[in-house]
């Protein structure tokens, strides 16, 4: 009987997995990705850029490729094929020159925010990654504790250390403080695993 | 009330209180809640869902009417709720 109920219990968790958490998982990247995509277009009409030159288009059809696949985006794949191409130098450098020039800009502030827009996409992909692939997620949930411990040292030494006792005193809403440092783990292990300059040229297989 | 009532039981039959005390024993009420609480969650997960799929279809077509006279406005292909469409 009992082995029956942690059948039935091993199943349940696994419908949990794959049709809850999984899906839940993918709204919250899709809505960042979103999220970036309007950022994008408030930016240029922020800075009087024009929607109709080809580095909005770029950058917008780079956003739409990641959210119309962010589900083929698995992580077991893309360490693979990351591998086969950082073990061919000439593919690797061709792949980047091809998506450099793809991103170039005429003016150097247009060029930082491209940058920076880019490496915000491509850190939500590999957050995606890392967390819709159940066993790093696994990985996720055991680090956090020690990271959060590591966190509060450094931070208390430092603030200790510039004299003043201000972390005691400061309101911090403990939700978005333990949202940010499961980031913080989800960002260490993508550093430790890959690079992330290969999303983008990960993201390109989708489309060939 | 419930004190009184508990004493007539006891004296009425005690022995039906142990039977009562065993079923209670045997129940698992930790097992049952446990089910009862992940069947709640399940529901209340699905009817926020229901509601956030909702939100995002307004704010598609929010987002819709506001790009409209936009020179470029690419599409991610994905349905009006933000999801991958099944073909």
């Amino acid at each position: 009987m009992d082995f029956v109920l942690i059948g039935v219990n091993v199943l349940l968790l696994m419908a949990l997995w794959r049709f809850m958490l999984k899906r839940s998982i993918l709204d919250t990247h899709r809505d960042r990705l979103f999220d970036l995509r309007d950022e994008l277009r408030a930016a240029f009409v922020s800075h009087g850029w024009s929607l109709e030159e080809p580095i909005y288009r770029r950058l917008r059809d780079l956003i739409n490729g990641y959210l119309r696949f962010t589900e083929s985006y698995s992580f077991g794949e893309f360490m693979y094929l990351e591998h086969r191409v950082r073990s061919n130098e000439k593919l690797t450098r061709g792949l980047k020159t091809q998506i450099a020039a793809k991103f170039s800009t005429a003016t150097q502030e247009q060029q930082e925010f491209v940058s920076e827009f880019r490496q915000k996409a491509v850190r939500a992909m590999m957050d995606y990654m890392i967390v819709s692939s159940g066993t790093l997620m696994v990985l996720v949930i055991v680090l956090t504790p020690f990271v959060v411990l590591w966190s509060i040292i450094s931070t208390s030494y430092g603030m200790l250390r510039a004299g003043g006792f201000a972390i005691f005193g400061k309101a911090v809403e403990v939700r978005e403080l333990l949202g940010a440092l499961a980031q913080l783990t989800v960002a260490a292990i993508a550093n430790k695993l890959w690079y992330e300059d290969f999303v983008e040229e990960y993201s390109y297989r989708q489309a060939f | 009330m419930v004190v009184d009532g508990l004493k007539f039981m006891v004296t009425a039959d005690p022995a039906g209180v142990s039977a009562i005390a065993e079923v209670v024993k045997n129940l698992n009420i930790g097992g049952i809640l446990a089910y009862v609480l992940a069947a709640g969650s399940t529901g209340g997960w699905y009817m926020e869902r229901r509601g956030k799929k909702r939100l995002l279809g307004e704010y598609a077509e929010n987002r819709r009417r506001l790009e409209s006279h936009d020179a470029y406005r690419g599409s991610s292909g994905l349905t009006a709720s933000g999801d991958t469409p099944l073909n």
